[in-house]
């Protein structure tokens, strides 16, 4: 099986833990389609998306919504002895993986690139919003893991959502179509706080598990013993990004529950 | 005096403060106002709002707002009848009874220069002609005041202003005539609400059917994807985000109120009127999980902006209400709630935006103003009350939904 990788950040750690995934289950990754920008590029692409007062209100809330907790990602890679700070690049130089470099991922490019190496699974690394061109070139579809239950929570900041609606945090896998987050379901995996979890420590155990329930899935396609739910249509309910008071209040709920 | 002299006063008059400067250097420079906490925020348009009442010097009427070229407006009784409510609740809010003297006050205008035929007198100052709109809207003020109060002689205001509606009213329920620009207008929802609250508080069941037969024509005018036509001040233009809110608040109240398939069809209406907003609202925006950008001035009938340059700011404030309101109504739902809270909150940060606490001018500390940009077409370089009203109400709404 052909698989590949997007991504579009030059420091990828989720995009690290996946190929270590794959790699335990021997499914090597065929090639990372990587737009990414370097630093230079990412601070200009803040600018432009947020604007100078909307990348410091940005940096200021993360700054203080930063709290001290458990830190499952760095212990998680000691004990794989991975190191999730290095360039993608260098990952894929040691593991031996094609980058296929794209000025962007919705370019003609990107999805000619996916379609001539042949792939039959692309997997969402990172990319954002994909055009339909890109969908259509693996043979089997893009795969995508989505911090939530679906079809019950499309949408953004979902595992916030989880939280702060009080359903079972966890991470759906399922196929990118050309609605938000309605494509069809491979599979549900429950995510179940930990005692003294903050909300990031939570979205860092949401990542392990996002690169390990793909993995298993990808393993399942390969084997023939992957099984399909239907997705939802564009007009079921979407979550959007949480106001900050509303995190406020998930941060609440989840100290609330473990206590 | 003559036009060109006016107008010559108007721009010497705009140049003359530094406090209008600094707000146009503000938007010029795309620079919003620090938002604080909602109490701080709430605090100052109530004040501002008090002011408005002080300067207009007619007893208890509030001044229409603050205009760059032309300093405090006369007294408007439309706006003074729909913030009576506005000082009861602030007054509640705070414990002091200085806000309901206040509206007490408001309240007692109202009936001196209600007309002999019941009707509400139309637009600033003292005019001669009543209009429904108007009316509907001192309505709620009276009813709010009869509530509080539980004087009779605010309850008889508010009849003699209804039957005046009744006695206007098209046979397909519809107002045309004393209607702005003698059109019919689905906005008109927001007059079938008071006509039901006179309802429940007389008990006179033919305000009631008034109200239902407005609301089945309301009804009526709305698309399959929940527009309603004649949201607009004119039959030519596309609707503002103001006009749009109290069409969907005016519906949303009355399908509170009223029982059957009326009832029903107007609550599932401003429901889906307001999902469509929210919609328009949070999927404008750079990346998903960026801060969206303002509602646009004006809608078309497929919800698509026909100018993107500007935000309607009173607007705003309505629209984030109506989320706020449908949060608290469907609270037993958490998830449908918090939906429409996360998206109010989000909005009404962007009118805090357009919020000065700390100017030294009185007419705008404390102030909203029309637009944003502050020179753009809706109200242009005006703070009009009734932008601080429904941004006070929003934020007292936010306590409840929260």
């Amino acid at each position: 099986m052909i698989i590949g990788l997007t991504s579009a950040a030059r420091v990828n750690p989720y995009a690290t833990l996946l190929i270590d995934e794959l790699q335990r289950r021997q499914l090597p990754v065929g090639f990372v389609l990587s737009a990414e920008r370097g630093h230079a590029g990412d601070v200009w692409e803040r600018l432009k998306r947020r604007g100078v007062a909307g990348t410091l209100r940005a940096l200021r809330r993360r700054a203080a919504g930063a709290t001290k907790g458990p830190q499952p990602l760095v212990r998680w890679a000691a004990q794989r002895e991975l190191d999730l700070s290095l360039p993608l690049v260098q990952i894929c130089e040691r593991a031996g993986i094609e980058r296929l470099l794209v000025k962007s991922l919705s370019t003609s490019a990107a999805a000619d690139a996916v379609f001539h190496q042949g792939t039959e699974v692309l997997i969402n690394a990172g990319g954002g919003l994909f055009r339909k061109r890109l969908l259509k070139a693996p043979s089997r579809g893009l795969l995508n893991a989505h911090m939530a239950r679906l079809p019950d929570l499309r949408g953004v900041d979902v595992l916030e959502w989880s939280v702060l609606l009080g359903v079972q945090p966890g991470i759906t896998v399922h196929w990118i179509d050309g609605g938000v987050d309605t494509g069809a379901i491979l599979g549900f995996e429950p995510l179940s706080p930990a005692p003294d979890d903050t909300l990031e420590s939570l979205r860092e155990r949401a990542v392990l598990l996002s690169a390990t329930a793909v993995a298993d899935q990808v393993a399942r396609l390969a084997c023939g013993e992957a099984t399909e739910l239907p997705g939802t249509s564009d007009m079921a309910p979407q979550y959007f990004a949480l106001h900050p008071r509303l995190t406020d209040l998930a941060a609440a709920r989840l100290a609330a529950r473990i206590d | 005096m003559p036009a060109f002299l006016s107008r010559i006063l108007g721009m010497l008059r705009i140049a003359a403060s530094a406090g209008h400067w600094r707000v146009v250097l503000r938007d010029l420079l795309h620079r919003g106002e620090p938002l604080h906490e909602d109490e701080a925020h709430l605090r100052a348009a109530m004040d501002w709002l008090a002011r408005t009442q002080d300067v207009a010097g007619c007893g208890g009427g509030l001044s229409a707002g603050y205009s760059f070229r032309r300093g405090w407006l006369p007294p408007y009784p439309e706006t003074t009848g729909y913030i009576i409510p506005t000082f009861l609740r602030y007054g509640e809010h705070t414990g002091d009874d200085g806000w309901i003297q206040r509206a007490v006050r408001a309240g007692d205008w109202e009936s001196e220069i209600q007309l002999a035929d019941g009707g509400v007198r139309g637009g600033q100052g003292i005019n001669t002609e009543p209009v429904v709109f108007n009316t509907g809207q001192v309505i709620l003020g009276w009813c709010a005041l009869h509530r509080t109060t539980g004087h009779d002689k605010y309850l008889e205001s508010a009849t003699r202003a209804a039957d005046w509606l009744l006695q206007v009213q098209d046979r397909d329920g519809a107002w045309r005539q004393n209607t702005y620009e003698d059109t019919p207008h689905t906005y008109h929802s927001r007059v079938a609400w008071p006509l039901l609250e006179v309802a429940a508080a007389t008990g006179e069941a033919r305000y009631r059917s008034a109200a239902a037969a407005n609301l089945d024509w309301v009804i009526a005018q709305a698309r399959p994807n929940g527009w309603v036509e004649s949201m607009s001040f004119r039959c030519a233009d596309d609707p503002y985000t103001h006009t749009i809110a109290y069409t969907y608040r005016g519906l949303l109240e009355c399908g509170l109120q009223l029982q059957g398939d009326t009832g029903v069809s107007a609550m599932q209406l401003a429901q889906l009127g307001a999902d469509r907003l929210l919609r328009r609202y949070e999927l404008n925006k750079p990346d998903p999980h960026a801060e969206p950008w303002p509602l646009p001035a004006t809608l078309n009938s497929r919800w698509q902006p026909s100018d993107e340059g500007s935000s309607c700011v009173p607007g705003n404030a309505q629209i984030a209400l109506l989320w706020l309101r449908l949060a608290v109504i469907t609270a037993q739902d958490q998830a449908a709630s918090l939906r429409w809270t996360n998206s109010a909150l989000k909005l009404l940060d962007q009118v805090k935006a357009t919020q000065s606490l700390h100017s030294r001018h009185d007419g705008i500390r404390g102030g909203v103003p029309g637009s944003s940009p502050v020179w753009s077409w809706y109200l242009r370089l005006t703070y009009p009350n009734w932008a601080a009203k429904f941004f006070a109400d929003a934020l007292m709404e936010t306590e409840a939904a929260l």
